[in-house]
């Protein structure tokens, strides 16, 4: 049995899952997504048996297969310009056909892919975590002018704005960037209609919160914790980036757990990260999951935490497993040593070309 | 930049088609020109400071939502991830 990331091999959670991993005797291969180098190439025999070979790794039965974060397909740069849109789809397909195939294997897909589709839509994640029983706040997804200024002028309650994805952008020439946070709005604040056609975004009633809570699911079980933030940011995000928030171990109330585990069980995961805000009166509500969500930094501000230790055994455990994680997690080493080594290759290393990555990226934006 | 309530511009001295909005964070989300045509999560974001972007760049940037690409993460999040980029 293996391990399978479906990630570069700096890709900052793979890193050091991997090394944990090989700590603990385990087997891990990164393959960081379909392209045209040797390294990224793929093949799929369809024959009496199905083989799948991604880069040098052969998937094998028995195998986990962490599905972290693949690159967008990449055709050769080369290919004739007549050709290119042709390409370019050619390699999606492929890679579609790749990710869902895996989850046809006899092999562990944390998660499969169809189900990170899925659950990666908002709508789809406020809609099934209210059927599951959780608090969600009211919330519109909308371009149309019309329909956002009915939902301001109709909800009393303070409201907030965020948008489908995150995205930065650099300043060009003077430096510091502006980077995509949830924001208070109010009915007064919106702009002129044809601003809110420049892109679609999601207006929602604003939890007024006493904290945040960060949960992780990991098969069955649910690890939560409470962020506190100082500054009482709405969005905690970035100040959790500049170590501003601390980092407490909860418990999850009893009927929380219950309505994760089913929506879990209705999206068809087994893993994600899922944001709630708590209210004045105590209760928990949902807002989003990211089931391929950050986790290790919860290490970074609390050592107890021990979402890297967990992860490992979760990722090697079988799948359905219901074994306590907290049995295996001694087996592997926490994120704490991996950030011993991660500052002695800091010093090693180059900077990157930024220009580059904003040019390449769907993510980044450069601005004047 | 001192924080003010004026929601609307006339009489300040910028163009007419110039506003400030703010929040009761005290962010201020400004619409400079609506020539710019910005979007509205544009107007919204978090300013960083080249400071602030070089603290997250210097750690190993696993508390971003979503690991928009920085020095740390040159590769963004591919086919798939939490941003629901698919």
């Amino acid at each position: 049995m293996k391990v399978i990331m479906l990630a570069h091999e700096n890709e900052n959670h793979a890193a050091p899952i991997k090394w944990a991993l090989e700590q603990a005797g385990y087997q891990v291969a990164c393959w960081g997504g379909l392209s045209w180098t040797e390294q990224q190439q793929a093949s799929l025999l369809l024959d009496e048996e199905t083989r799948m070979a991604l880069g040098p790794y052969s998937v094998e039965p028995g195998d986990a297969v962490w599905i972290r974060r693949p690159d967008q397909p990449v055709q050769n740069p080369k290919v004739a310009e007549a050709d290119r849109k042709f390409a370019e789809l050619e390699y999606r397909s492929f890679y579609h056909c790749i990710a869902y195939t895996l989850e046809t294997l006899p092999v562990w897909c944390v998660n499969k892919f169809s189900a990170s589709r899925f659950i990666n839509n908002k709508s789809v994640q406020l809609r099934l975590a209210r059927a599951c029983g959780l608090r969600v706040p009211k919330a519109l997804l909308s371009n149309s002018p019309t329909g956002v200024r009915d939902f301001f002028d109709h909800n009393p309650n303070k409201m907030i704005c965020k948008g489908f994805t995150p995205h930065v952008w650099q300043r060009e020439g003077q430096g510091g960037v502006a980077v995509t946070e949830t924001f208070e709005l109010k009915r007064e604040q919106l702009p002129p209609d044809e601003v809110l056609t420049y892109a679609p975004g999601i207006y929602q009633d604003m939890v007024l919160k006493q904290f945040d809570i960060r949960m992780v699911l990991m098969g069955h079980r649910v690890y939560s914790y409470a962020l506190h933030n100082p500054l009482k940011a709405l969005d905690w995000r970035q100040d959790a980036g500049q170590g501003k928030i601390e980092v407490e171990i909860v418990p999850t109330p009893p009927d929380v757990e219950k309505g994760v585990v089913a929506f879990a069980a209705k999206a068809g995961i087994c893993f994600g990260s899922i944001d709630f805000a708590v209210d004045m009166k105590g209760d928990w509500w949902f807002l989003e999951i990211n089931e391929q969500g950050q986790f290790l930094w919860l290490d970074q501000f609390n050592k107890e935490a021990r979402t890297q230790e967990r992860f490992c055994a979760f990722i090697t455990a079988p799948e359905g497993s219901t074994e306590p994680l907290e049995k295996r997690e001694g087996l592997f080493p926490p994120f704490s040593e991996y950030e011993k080594i991660y500052a002695k290759l800091q010093q090693q290393g180059e900077t990157p070309d930024l220009a580059a990555i904003a040019a390449s990226s769907p993510y980044m934006s450069k601005e004047p | 930049m001192s924080v003010t309530h004026n929601l609307t511009v006339d009489g300040m001295p910028w163009p007419a088609n110039f506003r400030w909005i703010l929040n009761d964070n005290g962010k201020e989300i400004k619409m400079k020109n609506q020539e710019d045509n910005r979007v509205l999560s544009r107007l919204g974001a978090r300013e960083l400071t080249e400071e602030e972007e070089n603290k997250v760049a210097g750690a190993i940037g696993t508390a971003t939502k979503c690991t928009p690409p920085t020095t740390t993460q040159p590769h963004g999040d591919g086919d798939k991830g939490e941003c629901g980029y698919s």
